[in-house]
């Protein structure tokens, strides 16, 4: 008796060495203002925690002509921007475990086996984006547990999360005085010159180590030099200014039940891309926070209505929750719709945008065909497509991620445990 | 005995060192398959585990290569060795071949000579790819925290400095295993941003700081004085005389509003300057037992005295409801009635810190209740409520216009006359590092900056250092303060940050790749880490420099003397949490209207003492290993005893009771800590409760359910009992086999709720009634705990369960310490240590010995004091 390995082990590639590097791209001028430029690509996710009720989710009829399923009701009007998809998972077991792995579909067990850990696909994107913008990604988490890590680096860490609103609008907008500005410079140098000194006294340390602590030791060098490219990514930043918003936040936002508060991440997300401060984000949810999220109707935690057990007004409480996620995910439709880029197109023709959860029925722990859907990105949309299980697995999501990260402008043929591209992706 | 192999052994083997055999093996490495072998599992594997029928997805046949006349392995594929694992654990454990009547049965020789077979190949393998050394250990937050607390001398903080570390990486529920720790760049930011507040707070040069005193006046708390619209928590000021408090809460929660904050000063954002502060209090209890109420109608304790509790908030974040991590109590008062009292502590606050107060042990939130005394008592008013989107409105019978509740209401109240805090004070008033380091100096002028740097960079390293070790760092400081406008004290820093994030601080180093003996140095560090969670103290460095903590009398007396230091509560906390998963309760929330007495009264935080509490004292004490299964005491204070259905328990301190015959309680098993954790906050599952079981008590994991099978899907609708719907499990064969030897051990425990209460029955609604101070429920369909096990064994409650594990209480002990020995040493166990461990588990059930002796014969074994 034994904790077997789970069959994928043999896709496993043990490459040696990184992959990528963080920044390994050289800085670009970007200058959003240049309407003979193409508008680069942008990538969100949101993720919900408690999985989305498959039967109200996923339509029946697959091809152009399906229904519209109760969750998918509020997306009415964007019915040609967005794509359904229904049998692809991760072929993961393990509960709200793995609901985590929802972008990324490899447990952080198992991601010793992985050349970039369990990267998920929004910091895969990060890393193709690297200097380019402000921020290589931004990782948002609305009413956020400490469950909610939905975004993980090549090292197999989770992404910590930015929970509050009115952070992240500092981040995209506030000015540093002249002052603040020096101060931050001179910490920079400081830890420059700190990672300076330790990488040589690094090198007396290895000495009469083990080969095991050596390879140890490599994540060590490793992350000198990766904390080093990113502290240089931060003064050529620094130097440059944030650029200028008329959008005014109001005071405590973040005091503000969850209703109430998720327009304003969603907005800033249209903002943060639309600025070009960073091209990849992510959003999670977890709870619902106090005041039952402020929804109407919604008596009890978020986590106990998912366990409905069937029963149908149970049922119909938490389809208010996961109706207003559906609801607010085609608001920030609307909104990247109404954005014009330099070029003309709308940011929505430029912005991958997947929402889904890593689980698909809370009640029974389900991980099985994920509730999915995409939109943008200049993909021709209007589709429930279905993907059928093979013997007894399904077919990846990491395939349709790899579609993704490839029109995005990775030149990958892998991601994860993908087994190619997802067949019927078109462009518009 | 070859068949009691602990199967651990196993999974450490192959989970933890999946990286290691790959990296060392080549591409092709094959291994000749004994004849005999390759017999056997022809003989006896392949008809079920081979191209007809591949249960279990193993097709045994398919992994041989025939060359020439030789079966061969290719171990250089890891998937192979799980294989040869996973057989040899088969047949250790007596699974395979099934006891039925059409397979097959070998011969015991041939079993053995099987076995033997694969085990020497394992070991084989397992040598010569790597020694099972503990590969180079990075300190995990726990660690890296109190190390720095011990470093700088600095305790009492307030705010938790690592709290921006990315999460350690996690082995079976170990945090500190070298092999699976990793580090990134995100690690190496967060040390040094961590470094830099640590030093600042140790530190502090140049002229005493000019201290303020402020003064929160009542009207500056921001609540009314007098009321329309009830507050939540009834809060009502008196200005310029006090601020009444009438309701709060045991603890703070995540659930319900919170303590009273001062919102002015939380709208000019908090404290202005970071320092130590001294804040003083004066207050009292008004009308504890003399108000005129009927005392049921007050859902709290009144008997004990009232109790004002101070918090730190971190900025906003600890006034939002889920902003429990980010506020933390720095103190707790009984107060006086009638009769005002001064209360003082001095902290360290963060710039934008916001201080909060709480009646700690009040009743909560005023609405119901108060509204059941108006309409008893005062029938005289209107009353209006609000909170959020929540409000009420109640007009009494005799309303007089205008006249409101905070005209009327006589309950009792905390009320806080004055509330000042006093800073910033020098900076190092808690910490030793200005003494230690700095020779006591403030003027940066006068500092020793050569010898500072030196004596610190010896404390970081934990070991003897040289001029090789220092230098460059003194060099750092002298370069660094040469640059323009770079202060000394600037440069001081820089340089002990450097030492902070430099690797000799970071990891523990033992050097070489061969399997040898510890020196005393490596050893003061592994014991500290191991007993504290933190560095070395000055005694252990002492008998390090003298090479004599590697006499076993020595290092013994260091173990006794180590475990009587309330540091060792790092081992209680760290052990527990690791062995017992404590990291799992309350990561899926409770249903807060079912188990509303679950936040109402921080029950989370009582199980969780419990269990603590419980650890601790089988070390105290030397409790027998038995103890941890079954228990004629356990220990609770007035909340837990409330849940548990235990008289007689006034107060919230935690105290040792002896539970009466019968009593569903007792042993880890009859702890609210573990049946929570082990459900999900909503519902039980024998599924879930038995694994915990199998991994935790009696060391033996079961492989996790194949991945294509979907779960069950609940349906609370129809009279399906969960027995019912387990039936399931053992119709499909590929789920049967596994469950029969799961699902048993959870069954018996269903007589327990998933927050660990009691129960005879299943319940069709349940909720708490505050008045009456019980759970009130419809009861449903009888609780079933019949089981039954494959060797015939059958039992029908905990009891009989608790006596079914008194009755493995090898495998039990064997278990715990191969689980201590993970935790002492940093390391997964493997085949090799089998012995020892064996030996040592065997030693710790022999009448009179106890828990705390398994300590120290793990601290003093072959594995925890060599490489």
């Amino acid at each position: 008796m034994m904790n077997r390995p789970m069959k994928s082990v043999g896709r496993r590639r043990f490459l040696q060495g990184a992959g990528g590097s963080l920044l390994a791209l050289p800085l670009l001028e970007v200058n959003a203002a240049d309407s003979d430029a193409t508008p680069p690509k942008r990538l969100t996710a949101t993720g919900i925690f408690f999985g989305l009720m498959p039967q109200y989710f996923h339509p029946e009829k697959v091809g152009r002509d399906y229904e519209a399923t109760r969750l998918l009701e509020p997306l009415a009007s964007h019915r040609e921007d967005f794509t359904v998809f229904s049998g692809l998972d991760h072929n993961l077991g393990g509960g709200h475990n793995s609901t985590k792995y929802l972008l990324s579909g490899i447990p952080v067990t198992q991601s010793k086996g992985y050349a970039e850990a369990n990267i998920s696909v929004d910091q895969k994107a990060a890393q193709f984006v690297g200097a380019e913008t402000r921020y290589p990604s931004l990782v948002l988490g609305c009413e956020n547990g400490a469950e909610n890590t939905i975004s993980w680096t090549r090292h197999g860490n989770a992404v910590q999360t930015i929970n509050e609103a009115e952070h992240l609008y500092r981040m995209l907008f506030r000015k540093e005085n002249a002052q603040s500005r020096a101060q931050i410079e001179q910490e920079l140098r400081d830890k420059q010159s700190i990672l300076d000194l330790v990488r040589e006294q690094s090198k007396s340390f290895e000495r009469g180590l083990g080969k095991s602590d050596k390879e140890k030791l490599d994540q060590y060098y490793t992350s000198v030099r990766e904390l080093e490219g990113r502290i240089e990514q931060s003064e050529q930043w620094l130097s440059r200014e944030k650029p200028p918003t008329d959008f005014q936040l109001p005071l405590g936002v973040d005091e503000l039940p969850l209703k109430d508060k998720t327009p304003f991440f969603y907005d800033l997300m249209v903002l943060a891309l639309q600025t070009d401060s960073t091209r990849v984000i992510t959003l999670g949810f977890t709870e619902l926070g106090k005041e039952g999220g402020g929804l109407e109707g919604v008596s009890t935690g978020y986590h106990s209505l998912s366990h409905h057990g069937q029963v149908q007004e149970v049922m119909d409480e938490l389809a208010i929750v996961e109706t207003f996620h559906t609801a607010q995910f085609s608001r920030f439709l609307d909104k990247l719709k109404e954005v014009k880029e330099p070029n003309g197109q709308s940011l929505l023709d430029n912005t991958m945008a997947l929402f889904g959860s890593g689980m698909s029925n809370a009640n029974s722990h389900s991980l099985r065909d994920l509730p999915v859907l995409m939109a943008g990105g200049g993909f021709k949309h209007g589709e429930h497509k279905h993907y059928a299980r093979d013997g007894k697995s399904s077919l990846s999501l990491c395939n349709l991620y790899l579609s993704l990260l490839q029109h995005f402008g990775l030149e990958i043929d892998q991601f994860n445990n993908s087994s190619g591209t997802l067949t019927g992706m078109e462009l518009a | 005995m070859m068949n009691r192999l602990s199967p651990l052994k196993s999974v450490a083997l192959l989970a933890g060192l999946v990286m290691m055999t790959v990296n060392a093996l080549a591409e092709k490495n094959l291994v000749v398959l004994d004849k005999g072998v390759h017999q056997f599992i022809k003989t006896y594997c392949v008809k079920c585990h081979g191209p007809e029928e591949d249960k279990g997805d193993y097709v045994l046949d398919e992994f041989f290569m025939l060359q020439g006349d030789q079966w061969m392995v290719d171990v250089g594929d890891i998937e192979n060795i799980y294989v040869l694992q996973d057989v040899l654990d088969q047949l250790n454990l007596g699974e395979m071949p099934p006891d039925k009547k059409d397979v097959k049965q070998p011969k015991s020789e041939e079993a053995k000579a099987t076995t033997q077979w694969l085990t020497e190949t394992l070991i084989a393998l397992e040598e010569g790819d790597r020694s099972n050394y503990t590969v180079l250990r990075r300190l995990n937050r726990t660690e890296y925290r109190n190390t720095l607390g011990d470093l700088l001398g600095m305790d009492g903080l307030t705010k938790d400095l690592t709290a921006n570390f990315p999460a350690d990486d996690v082995y079976h529920g170990f945090t500190n295993i070298g092999e699976a720790l990793n580090l990134s760049d995100a690690h190496l930011d967060a040390y040094l941003e961590a470094a830099d507040e640590y030093l600042r707070m140790a530190f502090h040069f140049g002229e005493t700081p000019n201290p303020r005193t402020f003064e929160i006046l009542p009207q500056e708390w921001g609540y009314p004085e007098s009321s329309s619209v009830t507050p939540w928590m009834y809060r009502i000021a008196t200005p310029d005389q006090y601020l009444d408090i009438g309701a709060g809460f045991k603890q703070l929660s995540d659930k319900f509003d919170l303590g009273t904050y001062p919102r002015l000063l939380a709208n000019r954002g908090g404290i202005g300057e970071a320092g130590y502060y001294r804040i003083s209090i004066t207050a009292e209890a008004i009308r504890r037992l003399t108000h005129p109420y009927d005392p049921e109608m007050i859902p709290t304790n009144l008997k004990p005295p009232m109790q004002l509790g101070l918090y730190i908030s971190d900025g906003r974040k600890g006034l939002a409801p889920a902003g429990v991590k980010s506020r933390k109590r720095i103190g707790l008062w009984d107060l006086k009635d009638h009769e005002t009292k001064d209360f003082e502590v001095t902290v360290w606050l963060d710039e934008g810190a916001i201080p909060v107060i709480n009646w700690d042990n009040g009743p909560g939130p005023s609405d119901y209740w108060m509204r059941d005394i108006l309409a008893k008592h005062h029938t005289d008013i209107e009353f209006r409520g609000k909170q959020g989107s929540h409000a009420w409105h109640i007009i009494g019978k005799d309303a007089v216009p205008g006249r409101m509740v905070s005209d009327v209401w006589q309950g009792p109240m905390v009320r806080v006359h004055d509330f000042a805090y006093t800073g910033p004070t020098r900076k190092t008033y808690h910490s030793s590092a200005q003494r230690e380091f700095a020779g006591g100096v403030f003027d940066i002028e006068e500092l020793d900056l050569e010898l500072a740097v030196k004596r610190f960079t010896r404390k970081a390293f934990r070991r003897p250092v040289g001029p090789r070790d220092y230098e460059p760092f003194i060099q750092l400081a002298e370069r660094a303060q040469k640059e323009p406008g770079r202060s000394r004290e600037e440069a001081f820093y820089l340089a002990l940050k450097a030492v902070l994030v430099s690797p000799d601080f970071l990891y523990l180093k033992e050097k070489g790749d061969e399997n040898r003996k510890l020196t005393s140095w490596e050893l003061a560090n592994r014991l500290s880490y191991f007993l504290w969670s933190s560095m070395p103290d000055p005694q252990l460095f002492d008998l390090a420099q003298k090479d004599e903590l590697v006499k076993p009398d020595v290092l013994r007396k260091q173990v006794f003397r180590m475990l009587e230091d309330p540091r060792s509560e790092a081992l209680v906390e760290g052990f527990s949490t690791s062995w017992l998963r404590l990291d799992k309760l309350g990561a899926m929330p409770a249903d807060a209207l079912k188990f509303q007495e679950y936040y109402l009264y921080g029950l989370e935080e009582a199980m969780k003492t419990e269990t603590l509490q419980f650890v601790k004292n089988a070390i105290k004490s030397n409790a027998p290993l038995t103890d941890f299964l079954d228990s004629d005491y356990t220990f609770v204070n007035q909340d837990l005893a409330r849940h548990y259905g235990i008289d007689d328990v006034d107060g919230i301190h935690f105290r040792h009771v002896s539970l009466a015959e019968g009593s569903p309680r007792g042993g880890l098993l009859g702890q609210a800590s573990i049946l929570t954790l082990s459900a999900n906050g909503i519902d039980t599952s024998p599924v879930v409760r038995g694994i915990w079981v199998l991994e935790n008590i009696l060391g033996t994991p079961p492989p996790p359910p194949p991945p294509d099978v979907e779960p069950l899907d609940p349906d609370v609708r129809g009279a399906t009992t969960i027995r019912e719907r387990l039936a399931k499990h053992s119709e499909i064969e590929s789920c049967a086999d596994c469950h029969a030897k799961i699902d048993p051990f959870g069954f018996p425990l269903e007589f327990y709720d998933p927050v660990g209460g009691y129960r005879e029955t299943y319940f069709r609604s349940r909720r708490w009634s505050r008045p009456e101070q019980k759970t009130i429920y419809h009861p449903g369909r009888p609780v079933d705990g019949v089981a039954a096990l494959r060797s015939g064994e059958e039992f029908t409650n905990p009891a009989e369960l608790k006596q079914v594990l008194l009755d493995r209480k090898e495998t039990f002990a064997r278990g715990l310490t191969e689980k201590l020995m993970t935790y002492a040493s940093g390391r997964p166990m493997t085949y090799r240590d089998h012995s020892e461990l064996e030996a040592i588990a065997e030693r710790a059930l022999q009448p009179e010995r106890g828990f705390r002796n398994l300590i120290m014969n793990v601290a003093t074994s072959e594995a925890f004091t060599s490489r």
